[in-house]
Parts: structure tokens; sequence; C-alpha cells
């Protein structure tokens, strides 16, 4: 489904990410996890078609992200860090708006279906500055997939929510991956997330990959380590 | 192009739902009808007055009269031109200046640019939705001009009136258009919306009323000049550094214009459209190209990785 | 403690990027503005030196008295600066002050110190006028400087005397904007917000009531004055005015509402700009004209009390980020 080959972003004379070689299975959840600064965002970027490579290429779907990346937008979801949507706009006509730039053909059916889906209905007349943190998070995942995308990239979804608010949208990505058969990939620094939802994951640390495999290989290949934590600290202490 | 429609259209609502908005629009229209009013109510007042001056003087004896003055129909709309280069430049910032920088903070940015749409296709998007809000206000504005200006005054404009009177509002767009498109790009460079709302707050000062103050002190400047070098005589009111200060002024060149189309200015009242739009293609130009510049500007900036 | 408050605000605005801005646009007019008057000064009295030296020269011995120069009136261009820059500056400095607080949750830090509520707004206020007064008292010494140097007069005690009562009206001027300025932001909970609000009230204020003052004036309406226009003297001009004594009480009104008039018409007799009160004391001046130091000075009071009340009572200060 997604593939980097040496794929590196430089800002002057920092490097975000360096020479990253990835895969992600279609229909798994990959968890993206690293300390804040270690270039997750700016991996997710380059994924997402928002910043250009300097070396190396990815693709997603067989399309290259340079390339082809009009093609790349419409097999993607994305959903960034602390997005607050238009305020002023309620749930519906955000979701309309969206819709339409991703040329979705029946906007309105689709918003029925994903907002039943997501049991908003109720609320989706009122404008969105009125939402809590959590149902505000609904809509940012309701945009993300109203085009039906192949993959949904997720930056950082459950902060600032509330145990209650993160415990929905773990349900409801479960929920889109069984269902729907979406890919997910998302950034996190919380273990706790990755080991209660994810398929795989991926470490980087300065820009590096430092591992990247399913979680049972990994429970494999460190038998003495009893929690992903563990694990986590070991080769995050050894490689650095 | 559907993209493009689509952003344009989200602009208008969201335009419309602010509140902040709104009340700067509720002020720009009803001031430029209550000026209207007043401008009206004025004229009717100055034409009791003549009556009163002719009762006054003939009971003094005089026997050489007063003409009684001369006022064209569109001059009752004059005060608009003030009200369109002061409050309208104003509304054009307040509309824009959250028009990147705003949706940056939001994160709704983001969600466009990974949607399948072209980053000139959201300048582009932004700009005929302002440009959509802008023509509404302007329209809305006309409309209730002529309203009054039939009501009041009771004169029907000619067909020559009503095409100076379009030619007027469509001047006013571009010049809207070009507050718009500055304040895009400052909202396009800027993450701290509160700053480029008040650096446009400044450029719009300095241009709509330092500069044509500086070209007045020049004006009076130069007369002590005159008076010095005894050549008072024939004293132009305008002189070269006060013409130099203007050109840096778009304000100015609007105001120029917008007393020529609407019939200020005795010499021009009656003279064609094109002889007027000829006479002042200089300043039409003036305040197009800062405009198309500053666009030209935001498309090469919306470009740019750091626009997210 | 009120004396800390206050320094901190001064070192903050000179770290003020917009703020320095209008403070250099400010200054930059301030000279250019009295520069120009000042040569305007000079080059009416050298007329009058050439003048008398020529009829010296004839020998003549009944010369022309020395012409009214009326120096001082070199700052007019100065008011309508101060009555929109200033104003703009002082929007900024007021906003700024209270914005900064909310926006880095430093409102917390600073009232959790046990600092009264009070003292912080007080404090915030004193650094502020402080800084007014410093910008007032700088465009005071240019004028002053430049009046001698390039005019080249020498100022009678009434002309100094008439400059400083000025000088202390633009600082009450830009005082109320800051004020206001002030009060909007504390009240609001959104520092930017609070911005484009006090934005709007100050374009109402000092542009738009103004401006419909001007549209209501009839001698505005045809170029060159439509009394003179009537070939009328000043006498018939009052006579007619009198058959619209509402329509012009009315005008005065809506005048009335804007401190940037009451700024412009005292500053304007104290500077000698309006004829009538070149024989008057400047206190007498003052004294004649003190509708407007009220409508000066009572706004500023009464929204400061507001101010007060309203932060003194508000408990939701501590959420508002």
């Amino acid at each position: 489904m997604l593939r980097t080959e040496n794929l590196g972003k430089k800002y002057g004379d920092f490097t975000a990410v360096d020479n990253l070689n990835l895969e992600v299975k279609e229909g798994s959840i990959f968890g993206f996890l690293g300390h804040n600064g270690a270039g997750k965002t700016t991996t997710i970027s380059m994924l997402t078609t928002l910043i250009l490579p300097i070396s190396g290429n990815a693709n997603i779907g067989g399309y290259d992200v340079v390339k082809d990346n009009l093609k790349v937008r419409n097999l993607i979801g994305y959903l960034p860090e602390n997005v607050t949507l238009y305020g002023d706009l309620t749930a519906v006509e955000n979701l309309r708006f969206f819709g339409k730039l991703s040329g979705v053909k029946d906007v309105d059916a689709s918003i029925e279906n994903i907002l039943k889906l997501l049991e908003f209905t109720e609320w989706k007349n009122r404008k969105v500055k009125t939402y809590s943190k959590g149902m505000r998070q609904r809509i940012g995942i309701a945009q993300a997939i109203l085009h039906n995308p192949k993959i949904l990239f997720l930056d950082e979804p459950t902060s600032g929510l509330d145990p209650q608010g993160t415990k929905e949208l773990r349900d409801i990505l479960l929920l889109l991956n069984q269902e729907r058969g979406t890919t997910i990939f998302m950034n996190t620094h919380l273990l706790s997330e990755v080991t209660k939802l994810c398929t795989d994951i991926g470490i980087i640390s300065k820009g590096r990959l430092l591992l990247a495999d399913s979680i049972k290989n990994i429970e494999k290949e460190f038998p003495e380590e009893k929690s992903l934590e563990e694990i986590y600290f070991k080769i995050e202490g050894a490689k650095r | 192009m559907n993209g493009i429609m689509t952003l344009a259209r989200k602009e208008v609502k969201t335009a419309f739902r602010d509140n902040i908005f709104l009340i700067i629009i509720g002020l720009f229209v009803l001031l430029s009808v209550i000026s209207v009013y007043i401008g009206s109510s004025t004229k009717n007042a100055e034409l009791q007055a003549y009556q009163d001056i002719l009762h006054l003087l003939k009971s003094q004896g005089a026997t050489s009269l007063p003409s009684p003055p001369a006022i064209y129909p569109l001059s009752v709309l004059s005060n608009i031109v003030s009200y369109v280069s002061m409050i309208g430049a104003v509304v054009a910032i307040f509309l824009g200046f959250e028009s990147f920088s705003g949706e940056r903070n939001n994160g709704t940015l983001k969600l466009i640019a990974a949607r399948p749409v072209y980053r000139d296709q959201i300048v582009t998007g932004k700009l005929l939705g302002g440009g959509m809000v802008i023509g509404v206000l302007l329209g809305i504005i006309l409309i209730f001009n002529l309203a009054l200006f039939v009501l009041v005054s009771g004169m029907t404009p000619g067909i020559n009136e009503i095409i100076r009177l379009l030619s007027f509002f469509l001047i006013a767009f571009i010049y809207m258009m070009g507050f718009y498109a500055a304040t895009m790009y400052v909202s396009i460079k800027t993450n701290d919306s509160a700053f480029g709302f008040m650096l446009m707050m400044i450029i719009w000062l300095t241009i709509s009323f330092v500069l044509p103050q500086l070209a007045e002190s020049q004006r009076t400047f130069a007369y002590a000049l005159n008076a010095t070098a005894q050549t008072v005589t024939q004293v132009s009111s305008d002189t070269v550094a006060s013409k130099m200060t203007e050109l840096f002024s778009p304000a100015a060149q609007f105001q120029n214009i917008g007393k020529d189309l609407l019939q200020m200015i005795p010499e021009t009242s009656n003279i064609g459209l094109g002889e007027v739009l000829l006479k002042q293609i200089g300043a039409i130009i003036e305040i197009l190209i800062p405009g198309l510049a500053v666009l030209l500007l935001s498309y090469k900036a919306a470009q740019k990785e750091e626009v997210l | 403690m009120i004396i800390e408050i206050g320094k901190k605000e001064i070192r903050d605005a000179f770290r003020n990027k917009l703020f320095l801005s209008i403070l250099a646009m400010l200054l930059v007019l301030t000279v250019v503005s009295i520069i120009l008057g000042s040569y305007q000064v000079k080059i009416a009295m050298d007329n009058y030196n050439s003048s008398i030296s020529f009829l010296q020269s004839l020998g003549k011995a009944e010369l022309p008295p020395m012409p009214n120069l009326n120096p001082i009136s070199a700052s007019k261009g100065f008011v309508n600066y101060i009555g929109m820059v200033g104003a703009l500056m002082a929007i900024v400095l007021g906003n700024t002050a209270i914005s900064k607080e909310h926006k880095n949750g430093t409102l917390r830090l600073i009232l959790s110190r046990g600092v009264f509520r009070d003292t912080f707004l007080n404090g915030k206020l004193l650094g502020n006028l402080a800084i007014l007064a410093g910008i007032t008292a700088l465009t005071g010494i240019i004028t002053f400087v430049s009046l001698i140097a390039i005019g080249g007069v020498a100022l009678t005690t009434s002309d100094i005397v008439r400059l400083l009562l000025f000088f202390g009206m633009t600082f009450l001027y830009m005082t109320f904007f800051t004020v206001l300025s002030m009060g909007i932001a504390t009240v609001s909970t959104k520092g930017s917000r609070a911005l484009l609000i006090t934005v709007i009230v100050w374009l109402v204020l000092s542009f738009v009531f103004p401006q419909i003052g001007d549209t209501m004036d009839m001698d505005n309406q045809i170029p060159g004055g439509f009394f003179s226009s009537m070939g009328m003297s000043r006498d018939q001009e009052h006579q007619v005015l009198q058959q619209f004594k509402f329509y012009e009480t009315l005008r005065d009104g809506v005048e009335e509402m804007s401190p940037t008039k009451h700024y412009e018409r005292i500053s304007y007799a104290l500077l000698n700009v309006k004829p009538g009160f070149e024989a008057n004391t400047p206190w007498e001046v003052v004294g004649l004209k003190w509708i407007n130091l009220i409508g000066l000075l009572a706004p500023s009071a009464a929204i400061w009390l507001l101010t007060y009340i309203a932060f003194l009572r508000r408990e939701n200060i501590y959420q508002s980020n």
C-alpha cells in the first residue's frame, strides 16, 4: 500500500528525515512512534504530498507522491494535529466543503452515511465552534474518510482528548479498519495507544528509522521485555 | 474549476457568518446610505437657502442676484466616494486578513492542500470568493443609492448618469479588490493574524490619509514659497511635489476618478464617459497595478512549502 | 509593585514591532510637518525683513508693522497626524498590554503572585501612560527646537504656554485610545477580537463622525464654499444659517461624539489656527473651550472606571487564554 525508499528531507542544515525506508501493508494499522521533533510530522507531510522530499521517493497505491501527487491525494485521507475546522460553519457545511473539494459525487448522501457511522447525526447542524474537542475530532475523521480513501493518515489523533474521547476515537478507527478495510497510518508518541490499536509499528528518532515490524514479530524478537514500552526504551537507548 | 467555485462559495459563507465582519459591513452599508441621504438633504437645504438669499438680497434692494447653485444630479451621491475609499478599503482588509493565517491556525489549509486542488487554485478561489462578497456589498449600496437618489432628490437619472454611476462602482470594486489582494498576501506571509491586520491598517492609514495630507501641506508650503517669490498671481493648486506624493496613494487617485465620474467637478460633469476615463487613465492604471502586483506575489508565495 | 509592572510595560512596548513602526511613522510625520511649518514661518519672516530693508534703503521712515506670523500654527499638520496615527499607536499599545498576557497565559502567573488586581491594572495603565507622555514630550521638543532653529523666531511666553497646553491635550487624546483599547481587551476574552472591535470603534469616532459632520456642512458641498459662491458676506451667512439652526445643532451633536473633533477644536483654538482666540490668554482659551477638555477627559475616566469594575469582578479570568 505504501512504500518509501531512502526518503529524506532537510530544513536548511537540519536533517528532519534521513533515508527512510518504510513499508505499510494494505489493511494494517501502522503506528509511527517517536519523540516530539523526531521527524514524524515531516514524514506524514511528505506522504500526504504537502511538502516535497529532497531525496528518495515514496509511493502510495502505486503512485509516486511527487509525480502523481493529485492521484495520490485521491487515495488518501488526512487529519493533521489540532484541527479546529471552520468554527462558524456547521458540521454538515464543513463536510460538504471538503467532500466537494475531493470530488465526491453524491456529497450529501455520503455525509449522511458517515455521520450515521460516527453516531453524530444529532449534532450535525450545530456550528463547529460549539463542539467539544472530542466531537470536533470526530468531524475531523469524517472529513478525512468522506471520499472513501484507501489509506488514512492521522497526526497525533488523540492529543488533547480526554480518556472517553480517546476510547471513542479508537473504536471508530477499528471500525473503519475492519468494515471498510481502510489502511491507517498514525503518528503518536503515546505507547499505550499503539498497544491497544496497531498491528504494526515503526520507531523513529532524530529522523532515522530505528525499527519497523509487526507487533507480533517485535514481541518475539524481544522476549525479555514485558511490554512495548520497555522495548521502545531499549531500542531508543541502544541506538541513541 | 469546480474546486475553485467550492473554495469561493466557502469564503462567502464564512464571511457572512462572522459577527465582526457583519458589524463592519453593516457600518459600511449604513454609512453610505446615510451619507447619500444627508448629502441630498443638504442639497435641498442649499436650494432653500438660495431662495432665502434671494429674499434677503431683494429686501436689501440689491439688483444683481446670484445665479442658482449648479447642482449636477450625481453630485448628490458624491459622499460615497470618500466612504468607499476609506471604509471600503477597511472592509476589504477585514475580509482578507485571516484568509490564509486563519486557515493555517484552524489546520484547514492542510486539509485543503491534501485534496486534489492545485495551490494556485486556492488563491484563485479565495480571490473569487472575496470578489463575490465585495461585489454583493457594492451591489447593495448601488441599489440603495439609486433608490434614495430618486426618492429624496426627485430626479430621475438619465442614461449618461447611470453609465457614470456603474463605471464608478466598477472602479470602486477594483480599488477594494486591490486592498483585498494585498491583505491576502500579508496573510499568506504571516502567522500572526493580528499583526497582519494591524500592518494592513497602517498601510491603509498611510495610503488614504497620511499621503493625501502630506500632499496638502506641501501645497500650502508651495503657496508660501510662491508668495515670497512674488509670483502669487498664478499659483497652481497642484505642485510637482504634491502630485508626486499623491502618486503613491491609490486612495487619492480613486478619489480623483470618483470626483470626475460623480459630477463633482463642473468642467468634467457633462463630457462623455470615454473622455473622463481617458483623462483619468493614469489614475486607473495606478489603482490596477499594485493590486495585480500583490496578486502575482500571492500566487508565488502560495507555492512555497512554508505556506502550510 | 505598581512601578515594577509599569516598567515591564515600557520594556515590552519597545520590543513590539508594530508599536515601534507606528511610532517611527509618527515621528517622521512630526518632523516633516514641523519642518515644513517652520520653513513657512521663516519665509514669512525673511519676506518681511527684506521688504523692511528695501523700504529703509529708499529712505522711508514709516515702516510697516511686523505681520502676525503666528509661529505656533506650524503644528497644525501635527494635529491631523495625531488624530489618526497617534490614535492607532495608542490602540496598539493598550491592546497588547492586555492581550499579550492572555496569549502567553502570563495573566494567571501574575495574578497568582499575590498582586491585587487593581495594582495590576494600575501598573499597566501607568506604564503605558508613561510611554505616551514620553512620546508627547519628544514630539514637543522636536517642535520647539525646529521652530527656533529653522523658523528663527522668538516665541513669546504666551506662545510657549499655548504649545505646552496643546501637547497636554495631545497626551490626553492618546490616553483616551489607550484606555479604550485596554478596556475592550480586558472585557473581551480573545485578544484579537478585542483589537478588531477597538479598531471599529476608532473608525467610528475618529473618521465616521467627523465625516458625517463634514457632509452635513452646507458650506462644504460646493467647491470653494457655498456661501462664497453666492457672493455672501460673513454676516449674511450667519443670517441665513439662523434659519437652519436645528440642522446645525444636529451636525454639532454628531461631531461632539468624537474625541477627535474635541481634540481638533481645542488644539486649533490653542494654536490660533481657528481665528478668534488671538486676544485671549492661553488659560482663557482652555476656559472657553472647557467643553472640549471635558470631551477628552470624561470618556477616558468613564471607560477606566468600567474596566476597573469589570476586571475586579470577573471570575473567569483564570480560564481565559
